[in-house]
């Protein structure tokens, strides 16, 4: 009974015009924007391992442990060829340091920031969108056409039971809307695995199908509500127009208002500038007391025959310097313990307060998630977004293996002894000290304070110069000066695994299949009194 | 079987009321208001009209309150920039003045609400600064919830771009359709009435049923922004707005047409109804999409690998072209020894640097501009998104006001600098090295010496004349659709199914 019911309800599918419009829509644009994905996915990942590979370079020449800041480099989701989700907007590079508790990624902005106008289109959303029109179109008249020509009376005359009837057109209308939908499966995957350069791995072919299970938990629903509206119009015409009317409400309107809502009217920035302004006084106030710390040691606060001559700065406080004497080096050892034991707890209190701006960020999330959670469409994005690893989620997930990764390259440090060391700052050898009025014949302690300045002036000299440029290369040269690394830890993305990816998709999922419990229980119980005509 | 379909029919809108009158004497438009007005009926009937009407005010007066709500955020954002910047300039040297960054600042687009044309997401900082040894900023100040998705905010085109055609669409698609299959067209076209003017008074009614609750909506909008949100809006931007109307109007119009044709084309109303649901998924999301898909593959952006590596060959230029003598820099009190001799050197390697990487900067953004250009024109195809063009240059929104907006920051720049070079020139104790800090002037600057940032927004007469090809475009696309339904709306058949 039900097969006859299915059978028949397909071929009226395929027959019908609608149906092979959106079947072509649907591919055409699945092979589209997978193609571009495709290409931009691969220029990803060459990004992403140049940059590997440069890190690995610059890390080999780091001569001082205060230089030492690895980058902590996301690699890109293959999977976001399929759904794009997070991945546009947000970055994948964090430095790794001392001075800072990771909060923020920085990195490729791929996006052309003024093409704002202009949708992005991925499968899940040529799925949702066009699919989702489909489904309805493919339902909504499947009773009330009937109704009207009289079928659906012969139907009963012929002792086929109520229930036969909707599980067989439910069944036949899903065996119609799977067509295009595997169709655009097939076509993305294919493109997929031609054209990207690492092969999926099984857990990323198990999320696949975690994505086409979303798919089809979707557009199951959307069948069902095409069904709903079909038992419940009047007549085909208004059939119709509800199931387009309430496909453009819940596909267009309420995503978009419930995004836009939520982003303008969670008002965060006060607390942004609050947060801004309590940072820049925490730094301030930590700057003047490491500014104080300095000042104390006499060696330090005045230049003197002690003095390293050269000094270098680079990113998040990298120092080194050269050229000073053995006491000097105890004194700027002495202020670097000092420095390094504030820096943690100063980290960790800016990190405090940057973390109660992202809370606000996170009750703005939470209301745009409320108020989109009518919408099929949002919670399939949201469903398929956690599958193919470019949810929000994911990006948390990555920064808290950033702010780990930092404790144990911390305590790596710790264990080398590097913050109380010379080598914090400093590459000079030990037993090899040039502090610099050695180059003019004389030791530290001869120089007179009232003389440094012409002393200094001395240096000009070409003769003095050659031979500092000779050291400064002999320095760059050799390699006894680098610093040995090889057992510092190294930063590893676990990327998102299955069980991972379905607990945090579980709330969508859950959303999806009880809606769909719900239609459905409502489609038997209005079918179970449908008078005909 | 067709008699009979047509009894266990459940009675459609049209059956309720009475057959089409036309009364036989009277002057020559009274048909066409009965037409009118009896259309006006069938429309607003049923669930479709007031869930619509309900629809585009909602959304239109949500438009305003969010962009109230943006418009007070971005300007508070701005303040508090400009209020450090004030305080940088109190008491500032030419010394100070040539390694500070000097922000260029875009003000927030007031009319937001109406065309907001990705106002709201490109860069509205443009910092410079005048020495080679600082790298220009160009950001965006106001952050918004990195943790929602991407999405353009609500504005009066998202109704007549999205809302307005499928109103057009579902109110209209069975117009002629619905008519025939009841048997009242037949009817209605054995009266001596010209066929011409029975498509006008469909048309008319069908248009006033999208116009009303549009305009309901922007009258609405428009005082919660300047009663309620506090926008302050000038009659020039009062004008625009206008304009806009105007052209959701127009578009109203637009795609009543397109309804009227489908409707008289179809054999059957789910048809007409698939047609125009397919027919605006093309139009809105599947030919703007294609075509950012295509101007991203056909005029890709530079990556930042691409980027760098134009930078590190910059780089490898400079140390080849100057080997060795750039980036000396001594103590000025060492350095006027010699006439700062290794200070000039340096000073004229780092001011070709910048001027090479001004030119890599600039190519990124011109060919990003360029991306956005394509995408736009392949976009315009479908009527839609030729809508919102012409929305975005008749108010000077959209890619206008951004490429204004470098292109002003950068003139800002070249005043600052020739200010700033005028300063130095005399102070005599100077060492003219321009622009580099701790190699110019010592004295300080004047309050309100320094030029300010100032944008100026596109004129109304600029912004139309801008305007006019898209116009034109425009006009012949809808002439065309006229002709088009006019002459299938003529030979409609009335015959029986």
């Amino acid at each position: 009974m039900v097969g006859a019911v299915a059978r028949k309800e397909l071929f009226n599918h395929l027959a019908s015009f609608r149906f092979w419009v959106g079947a072509l829509l649907t591919l055409v644009l699945a092979a589209s924007s997978t193609r571009v994905a495709a290409g931009d996915y691969n220029l990803r990942l060459n990004s992403y391992l140049d940059r590997v590979t440069g890190e690995q370079k610059a890390l080999r020449g780091v001569t001082v442990y205060s230089y030492l800041q690895p980058l902590a480099v996301r690699p890109p989701e293959p999977l976001s060829v399929l759904d794009q989700g997070f991945d546009a907007h947000l970055g994948t590079d964090v430095v790794i340091h001392l001075f800072a508790i990771p909060f923020e990624a920085m990195g490729e902005r791929r996006g052309n920031e003024f093409l704002a106008a202009i949708p992005s289109v991925d499968l899940t959303t040529v799925v949702s969108v066009v699919l989702g029109l489909l489904a309805l179109l493919l339902t909504c008249d499947a009773v009330t056409s009937e109704t009207e020509d009289g079928t659906l009376r012969a139907v009963f005359a012929n002792g086929v039971s109520r229930r036969a009837v909707l599980a067989g057109k439910f069944a036949g209308s899903l065996l119609a809307i799977s067509l295009p939908l595997a169709g655009g499966l097939v076509v993305s995957l294919a493109i997929l695995r031609l054209l990207i350069r690492a092969p999926l791995t099984l857990d990323q072919w198990l999320r696949v199908a975690g994505m086409a299970g979303a798919y089809g938990a979707y557009l199951s629903l959307m069948l069902l509500l095409g069904l709903l509206i079909s038992v419940a119009a009047r007549n085909t015409s208004q059939a119709l127009g509800v199931s387009v009317l309430l496909w453009f409400v819940l596909t267009i309107v309420v995503p978009a208002t419930s995004v836009a809502m939520a982003s303008d009217l969670v008002p965060s920035e006060e607390i942004k500038r609050n947060t801004e302004s309590r940072i820049a006084e925490l730094t301030a106030a930590y700057d003047r007391r490491l500014a104080e710390e300095f000042r104390r040691a006499p060696l330090l606060a005045a230049v003197s025959g002690h003095t390293a001559m050269t000094f270098a700065s680079g990113g998040h406080r990298a120092v080194r310097y050269r050229h000073g004497s053995a006491a000097y080096y105890d004194a700027l050892a002495k202020y670097f313990q000092f420095e390094t034991a504030a820096a943690a707890r100063q980290a960790e209190r800016v990190f405090e307060l940057r973390q109660r701006y992202e809370r606000r960020l996170r009750t703005g999330q939470r209301l745009g998630t409320a108020l989109a959670a009518l919408s099929p469409a949002f919670l399939l994005g949201r469903l398929s977004e956690s599958f193919s690893g470019t949810s929000i989620a994911e990006h948390d997930r990555f920064l808290a293996s950033c702010r780990r990764y930092r404790g144990e390259l911390l305590a790596y440090l710790e264990r080398q002894g590097a913050f109380g060391s010379w080598r914090w700052f400093s590459d000079d050898p030990p037993g090899e000290l040039r502090p610099w009025p050695y180059y003019l014949g004389l030791s530290p302690e001869a120089v007179d304070q009232r003389q440094v300045n012409q002393l200094i002036n001395r240096l000009n000299e070409p003769g003095v110069q050659a031979r500092l440029r000779r050291d400064r290369e002999a320095i760059e040269r050799d390699p006894s000066r680098l610093l040995r690394a090889d057992d510092m830890p190294r930063f590893f993305y676990q990327s998102p695994d299955l069980a991972g990816t379905l607990r945090r998709g579980a709330p969508a999922a859950a959303a999806l299949l009880i809606l769909n419990a719900i239609v459905a229980a409502a489609v038997w119980a209005r079918f179970h009194r449908y008078e005909l005509g | 079987m067709k008699a009979s379909a047509r009894s266990l029919a459940a009675p459609s809108s049209s059956e309720v009321h009475a057959v089409p009158w036309v009364p036989m004497e009277s002057s020559r438009w009274s048909p066409v208001a009965a037409i009118f007005g009896n259309e006006i009926r069938r429309v607003t009937d049923g669930f479709r009209f007031p869930a619509f009407a309900l629809l585009s005010i909602a959304l239109m007066a949500l438009s305003a309150i969010t962009a109230g709500a943006r418009y007070r955020a971005e300007i508070h954002e701005q303040q508090a920039l400009t209020q450090d910047y004030a305080g940088q300039l109190a008491g500032l040297t030419v010394d100070r003045a040539v390694e500070i960054l000097h922000p260029a600042l875009k003000p927030p687009w007031k009319l937001d609400l109406v065309v907001d044309g990705g106002q709201t997401a490109t860069p509205d900082v443009y910092e410079q600064a005048l020495s080679a040894l600082v790298a220009p900023e160009i950001r965006r100040i106001q952050s918004r919830n990195y943790r929602l998705p991407n999405q353009e905010p609500l504005d009066w085109m998202f109704v007549i771009r999205v809302v307005l055609p499928l109103a057009a669409f579902l109110l209209g698609y069975d117009a002629v359709y619905g008519e025939r299959r009841d048997g009242t067209l037949k009817l209605l076209f054995s009266y001596p009435v010209a066929r011409w003017k029975v498509m006008t008074g469909k048309l008319l009614a069908l248009w006033s049923c999208l116009a009303a609750p549009f305009l309901t909506g922007a009258a609405l909008s428009l005082l919660l922004a300047v009663g309620l949100e506090g926008i302050p809006l000038q009659p020039g931007d009062l004008v625009k707005a206008g304009l806009v109307v105007l052209l959701g109007l127009w578009g109203a119009g637009f795609f009543a047409l397109i309804s009227l044709l489908v409707s008289s084309l179809s054999r059957e109303n789910s048809t007409s109804l698939s047609v125009l649901a397919w027919l605006w998924v093309m139009a809105v999301i599947v030919v703007p999409a294609v075509s950012g898909l295509l101007a991203h593959r056909l005029r890709p952006i530079p990556s930042e690998g691409e980027t760098a590596l134009r930078l590190r060959a910059i780089n490898q230029q400079i140390a080849r072209e100057y080997t060795g003598r750039e980036g000396h820099w001594r103590r000025p009190e060492w350095a006027a020894a010699d006439d700062y001799a290794w200070e000039r050197a340096s000073a004229a390697a780092e001011n070709r640097r910048q001027t090479l990487e001004e030119g890599v900067r600039r190519q990124g953004l011109t060919r990003k501009l360029d991306q956005v250009r394509l995408a736009r024109s392949l976009a315009s195809i479908s009527p839609v998104s030729l809508i919102q063009e012409l929305a975005e240059r008749l108010t000077g929104s959209g890619l206008w006001r951004d490429e204004s907006f470098l292109e002003q920051a950068r003139r800002f720049r070249s005043a600052l600098a020739g200010r700033i070079a005028e300063l130095d020139r005399r102070d005599p104790e100077s060492p003219h090295i321009l622009f580099f800090s701790g190699y110019v002037s010592r004295r300080p600057i004047g309050e309100g010496s320094l030029p300010r940032f100032a944008f100026r927004e596109q004129p109304v007469r600029r912004a139309l004349a801008s305007g006019l090809s898209a116009l034109g475009v425009f006009v012949l696309e809808t002439a065309a659709l006229a002709a088009a339904s006019l002459f299938i709306f003529s030979r409609v058949d009335t015959g029986d199914l």
